[in-house]
């Protein structure tokens, strides 16, 4: 999970402040943000990079940065794009049409972890990715539905109403897995 | 708190943490480009947006020319299966593009050495495979197709996609190059051309290639592209294939050019005027699909005309025509080749029963307004997941190739009941032969 340590980007400054306080940030929340794209993705060596892509991005962007508090959610918000953009660019398949699992959820995991994992997980991967990132954020990251809505581009009230379709589909796929 | 949320947390929670902190790699900010904090986020090189000076036309088009030849002289072996497998004429379906292109993958996961995501040349008839197009080296993936079926072009881009574990390593792994072009020529006959490298800019590494589309005399080809820098503008670019020339519009500060069905290259649809170009794009919680003259002056996107505009109101695109709030989920839209239209999958929905009325509606492409929806079927017991979609349309949007739910599917039929049919008026039928949706890597190309 992602922790709490208040980091204070802002002052827009030299590249040396940028530095540090970027790295700060990363350091806080890097690892979360790696599960968060790893559960999207399902690669280890992907996560690792749309997370690396979006420091560089917010480092690039930190002197334009008005709102040191908007730092972490552009964070999120970039790599929720980047994992968007990587499944499109490997011919992501429709929602609900593939068998195929993530490559890292699919062997180890289901190997290991048992039925009920296997299951959710499967259910999971047949959501709309919209849904599906909903359900991420809010179970995985515990976020309020206003940070999730910043992190999506979404209003509030479209974070409830598309976790409450999320919800209902999940249940809808497990009831129909044998 | 549910038992299913609660299922939902743990399983969320165990799957996170198969990455551990050690697999944290150190953030590596000397690498950003445009050299730290406040750069323009562009390479030093320049880009691939190129334009011609006027006086150096003719040098380009006999550039275009050689280039294109000498690409396909060298990548004329990539091509399998380029003999029709067939006596004649195969069958044809009335009012339809006699071939499709589908993408498939093959060779286990994305990533192996032996994966490639390589095209089918299909007889819409009855879907048989004549022919399978093969990524020339170094690409391994066709990404995305974009046909004229009746004039027999089709253009693919292709990007090598490779995918490098490597846990506890700071290097950074190399997964995609640049996205490439190539054209394909199919005769009636079934007869398939080696593939050609076209002659103009590619994609640079990073890219999102949003759309894709050919006019319907398959001389000008649009790509919507997203770069590979956060915060770059969103563009559409315009080939003309045989002169090379190109023209680039931006949408400073704009929103991704995507359809919201998964990025199907529907985002983007040519009128048969050759200068009218359809595109979509969210912006402001509303669902704008835009039309934009090709043949105006002006670089901005801005300039172009909303023709639909589609509120989402958390669940769905609502819009209303008569009584019914009526619900688009899956916004793929295609302009009409007449220009008169833009057609789309619809479906209203109820919650107790739990209902989905399916169907598909045509809005004015100059008013916005319905001018009919078209074979309505319930969907009984579940809603329709967001991968309804039309793919392709004749002149007037009279008969439509279309992917949607099949009429009395439910959940438990597996597969949400999809399939691909052709929608002649009122009437569906499927598509004989069809593979299954889930069979392929993107919809099918007519």
């Amino acid at each position: 999970m992602e922790s709490d340590a208040a980091v204070h980007p802002g002052q827009p400054a030299s590249a040396g402040a940028a530095d540090v306080a970027v790295t700060a940030l990363y350091q806080a929340h890097a690892l979360g943000l790696i599960r968060l794209a790893y559960l999207m993705l399902g690669d280890t060596a992907a996560a690792e990079d749309v997370v690396q892509e979006a420091f560089t991005g917010l480092y690039r962007r930190w002197p334009h940065l008005s709102d040191p508090a908007k730092a972490l959610p552009y964070v999120r918000s970039s790599i929720l794009n980047a994992c968007r953009t990587q499944l499109r660019r490997l011919g992501r398949q429709p929602p609900g049409a593939g068998e195929v699992l993530p490559p890292a959820i699919s062997a180890e995991a289901a190997a290991l972890s048992g039925e009920d994992r296997r299951a959710v997980l499967s259910a999971l991967r047949r959501l709309p990715g919209r849904q599906r990132e909903v359900l991420v954020l809010r179970y995985y990251l515990d976020l309020p539905e206003p940070e999730i809505a910043a992190a999506m581009g979404i209003g509030p009230s479209t974070v409830r109403s598309t976790a409450h379709r999320a919800l209902a589909a999940l249940a809808r796929l497990l009831e129909e897995q044998p | 708190m549910s038992m299913l949320e609660d299922r939902v947390r743990r399983v969320l929670r165990e799957t996170a943490e198969e990455i551990t902190p050690l697999d944290v790699p150190p953030l590596r900010l000397g690498q950003a480009a445009g050299g730290g904090p406040g750069g323009n986020g562009r390479l030093p090189h320049a880009r691939w947006a190129i334009s011609w000076p006027g006086w150096l036309t003719p040098l380009a088009a006999a550039a275009a020319v050689v280039a294109v030849l000498a690409a396909s002289l060298a990548l004329t072996g990539a091509l399998s299966g380029h003999r029709p497998a067939h006596r004649g004429l195969p069958p044809r379906l009335p009012g339809l593009p006699r071939y499709y292109l589908a993408l498939a993958s093959t060779g286990g996961r994305a990533g192996q050495p032996s994966w490639r995501q390589q095209a089918e040349v299909r007889v819409t008839a009855t879907s048989q495979t004549v022919a399978t197009l093969v990524p020339p080296r170094p690409d391994n993936a066709f990404i995305m197709v974009a046909a004229a079926g009746w004039v027999g072009r089709y253009v693919l881009a292709a990007q090598r996609i490779v995918i490098i574990h490597r846990k506890h390593h700071l290097g950074i792994a190399e997964r995609d190059s640049a996205i490439r072009f190539y054209q394909v020529r199919i005769s009636s006959s079934g007869r398939v051309s080696a593939l050609h490298r076209l002659a103009i800019p590619e994609l640079p590494a990073g890219s999102g290639l949003d759309g894709l589309t050919l006019t319907p005399d398959g001389r000008r080809l649009a790509v919507a592209s997203q770069p590979p820098r956060p915060g770059d503008d969103p563009q559409i670019r315009v080939d003309t294939l045989a002169t090379g020339a190109q023209r680039v519009w931006t949408w400073p500060g704009g929103q991704p050019i995507q359809d919201a069905a998964g990025g199907t290259g529907t985002a983007v649809s040519w009128a048969a005027d050759d200068r009218t170009l359809a595109f979509q794009r969210w912006v402001d919680g509303y669902f704008q699909v835009r039309l934009l003259d090709t043949a105006a002056p002006g670089s901005s996107l801005a300039a172009s005309r909303v023709a639909l505009r589609l509120k989402w109101d958390g669940s769905g695109n609502r819009f209303r025509h008569g009584r019914a709030v009526n619900d688009v989920q899956s916004f793929a839209a295609l302009l009409t080749p007449d220009g008169s239209k833009i057609v789309a999958a619809t479906d209203t929905q109820t919650q107790r029963p739990l209902t989905a009325d399916l169907g598909f509606t045509e809005f004015s492409a100059r008013t916005g307004q319905v001018i009919a929806t078209r074979d309505r079927w319930r969907l009984t017991g579940h809603l329709p997941q967001e991968i309804q979609g039309v793919l392709w349309s004749n002149a007037d949007g009279s008969t439509l190739l279309v992917v949607s739910h099949w009429p009395g599917a439910t959940g438990s039929q597996g597969n949400f009941g999809l399939q691909f049919g052709v929608l002649r008026g009122n009437r569906y039928t499927p598509l004989p032969g069809a593979p299954r949706p889930g069979q392929l890597s993107a919809w099918p190309s007519w």
